[in-house]
């Protein structure tokens, strides 16, 4: 749908009757949400919409107003109950009742945003399923020992909900807390993104620390620049990087002196 | 039935929905639906916090009825070294035992008959296995069943060497069955526990299948019915009438006194489950790797903290202290023929300890995260306060929980409430 409307134009649309429109009718609406399930509202409705809907409580207005929607149109000529509409009333949100059913509004809004393109078929093109199924971000503060291991355990706990085997899970947390450390011992800040994609899981560390000069030096065992205070915490054994080389199906370094290091580990999902 | 056998219940008449384990069950495996609190299978790992904590004293033991030991011919029993700790250090240890025949035992045996073969044992495993370190112990059938639930790749870590009641129970077993020709079935061997995870270990063990007890009771049970008869028993009691192969040790029932009683020296006691888990996170980072030994008791203070005991747990472990300084016995002869016994796997874990499947969204990965993603913009949306009143213990669960269609979006207050936005102000500061 590429353009928007005014709900002036969906009243009109819908030959629907105004029951709450304190605040007007120039608002303009961008997306339409249609659907009775106000939990899937809630995850996937986007601000300034307007729902259409057959559940008439205060609920749904609740929900409406929770997602940051303009306005809500109750299909098939219901009317509000239990003070939904003073509730709407007080929250700005615009209230209309239309004789249609949810199909046939749909339809309607859809031909009024997209004048002359009115769908030939009903089916929906499907989008093909993107090769990135989740990217989040994860802050790491230098210096801050006490929360080492926050950052992988969080990771585990997201691979774990979605069901990645738990082997695997275990070599991205281990790695992932390697890289975390090293961030941690020598950087003043940094990041971790986690990608997971149907056939691998990446975790990209990055930070603005001092880089490593020599990195083939770095990978090997037992090597470490990390102070003597630090080894005193049981950290910085040298044993960060060979472990994240074992425990990764591909590994990166890229690392600029004086600007940072970018660690780059990839773990396939076997199929 | 039920997958998994669990030691407690909710007596719905007695719960009146106060919340309070919700908010401390550490598998969030509570959800209190319609004012009554429901424990979910899947999730318990019986560490009986919420019988320790519940105002309404709603959850209680399940236990097996004490009269049920007339149903045979011989009884053994075989109680928690934490039991003798209930009472003054004054009392002889020995009086425990006469006060239990008294009550109708046949035989008294303690954990200390097997603890010197299975420290042995477990000092030399730890030295054949270094690759695996650290090896985490089994002693606590909470600790284990937090492993199988949340920590699935730690159960290679779990030291597979049998634990001191099992050991006890077995050994009295197969000694009376070969020297009285008694019938496994005319013999039973009961278990006084201090927790609802160990009566559950007996009931429905982790890695075989079926424990060498028979029966098991609480602390709290059959402490009453012992009093009365420590306190006549006292009256006429003198040390002479202890048998000269009384053997006392306390075993592994405090904190530590497994990896101090072997001499180890890296090693880590740790107590309390979310202690406990911090030190999981950190094995499963393989940041410990440093440490040889892990004991993780998931009760504060160890087993002498434990949710069936009478005393203060602080009471338990001085009375603990001074009953091991007064009463212990050398025991540190090592049974002949441990060597055949060790090679042979006698001292080891009759079966594996497998992780129980996880609960994940679907085994659909682009579904999972689809649900992930639901999971979290709904609880964006949602007061994050972890006020309990619809029922989950903390927002993000509740959100988990209305992904899952387990849990109603109007069963949060801010959902319902007569004014969100005042509502919400008085919630969030």
């Amino acid at each position: 749908m590429p353009n928007i409307i005014s709900l002036q134009t969906i009243k009109e649309t819908l030959n629907a009757q105004i029951i709450v429109a304190d605040s007007g009718l120039d608002d303009m609406i961008e997306h339409v949400y249609a659907s009775d399930l106000m939990s899937d509202l809630l995850a996937f409705g986007k601000p300034n919409s307007i729902l259409l809907t057959g559940l008439a409580t205060k609920q749904a207005v609740i929900s409406a107003h929770m997602a940051e929607f303009k306005g809500v149109v109750f299909v098939r000529g219901k009317l509000p109950k239990d003070n939904a509409d003073k509730y709407a009333r007080d929250k700005k949100i615009v209230l209309l009742s239309t004789q249609f059913d949810m199909y046939e509004s749909c339809v309607r809004i859809y031909a009024a945003m997209s004048p002359g393109v009115l769908p030939t078929s009903a089916t929906i093109e499907e989008q093909p399923p993107e090769h990135t199924l989740l990217s989040q971000d994860f802050h790491i503060q230098g210096r801050d020992f006490s929360n080492a291991g926050n950052v992988s355990t969080e990771i585990k706990e997201i691979l774990k909900k979605i069901g990645i085997d738990s082997q695997i899970s275990r070599r991205v947390a281990i790695s992932t807390y390697e890289g975390e450390l090293n961030v941690i011992m020598h950087a003043n800040q940094g990041t971790a993104r986690l990608i997971v994609s149907p056939t691998a899981i990446e975790v990209i560390i990055k930070d603005q620390g001092p880089g490593i000069p020599d990195i083939e030096m770095a990978m090997q065992e037992g090597f470490t620049t990390a102070s003597e205070e630090m080894r005193a915490m049981g950290f910085g054994s040298g044993m960060g990087l060979p472990n994240i080389n074992k425990n990764t199906d591909e590994l990166r370094i890229e690392s600029k002196i004086n600007d940072g290091t970018t660690v780059y580990m990839k773990f396939n999902i076997e199929k | 039935m039920a997958r998994y056998y669990h030691a407690q219940q909710v007596i719905l008449d007695k719960c009146r929905g106060h919340l309070t384990c919700l908010r401390r069950c550490p598998t969030e495996a509570i959800r209190v639906k319609k004012g009554k609190a429901r424990i979910s299978d899947d999730l318990c790992i019986d560490c009986g916090i919420c019988i320790s904590v519940c105002p309404s004293n709603a959850i209680v033991p399940l236990v097996d009825a004490i009269d049920g030991i007339s149903n045979y011919k011989y009884k053994v029993v075989v109680p928690s070294p934490v039991l003798y700790s209930q009472f003054d250090p004054q009392i002889h240890p020995y009086i425990i035992h006469l006060a239990f025949k008294n009550l109708g035992f046949d035989l008294v045996v303690d954990e200390a008959i097997v603890i010197p073969s299975l420290e042995k044992a477990l000092i030399r495993y730890i030295e054949e296995h270094r690759s695996q370190l650290p090896l985490i112990s089994p002693h606590c059938p909470a600790i284990v069943r937090l492993i199988q639930v949340n920590y699935p790749n730690l159960t290679e870590h779990i030291l597979p060497i049998e634990v001191p009641r099992e050991a006890a129970a077995r050994e009295i077993k197969l000694k009376l069955q070969n020297e009285q020709g008694l019938k496994p079935e005319e013999i039973g061997i009961i278990f006084i526990s201090p927790c609802p995870a160990k009566i559950v270990s007996i009931k429905q063990p982790a890695e075989k299948s079926s424990s060498w007890f028979d029966s098991a009771f609480s602390i709290q049970d059959v402490y009453p019915l012992l009093l009365a008869q420590v306190k006549t028993i006292s009256q006429t009691f003198d040390e002479s009438m202890v048998p000269k192969d009384f053997v006392f040790n306390l075993g592994w029932s405090t904190l530590g006194s497994i990896s101090r009683s072997t001499g180890m020296e890296n090693w880590l006691a740790v107590s309390g489950i979310d202690h406990v888990k911090k030190i999981f996170d950190d094995i499963e980072n393989s940041h410990l790797s440093n440490i040889e030994f892990v004991e993780a008791l998931s009760c504060m203070l160890g087993c002498i903290g434990g949710p069936y005991i009478v005393e203060n747990p602080y009471v338990v472990r001085a009375n603990n202290k001074k009953q091991r300084d007064k009463y212990t016995t050398n025991s540190s002869q090592i049974p002949e023929g441990f060597e055949e016994r060790y090679k042979s796997g006698y001292y080891f874990l009759q079966g594996a300890i497998k992780p129980r499947p996880t609960k994940f969204f679907d085994t659909d990965l682009q579904t999972s995260i689809r649900k992930l993603k639901e999971r979290e913009k709904i609880y964006s949306r949602l007061p994050q306060t972890d006020c309990g009143l619809c029922g989950a213990p903390t927002c993000r669960a509740f959100a988990e929980d209305v992904v899952r269609g387990e849990a109603d979006l109007f069963n949060c207050i801010i959902f319902t409430a007569p004014d969100t936005t005042d509502n919400r102000e008085l919630i969030v500061p």
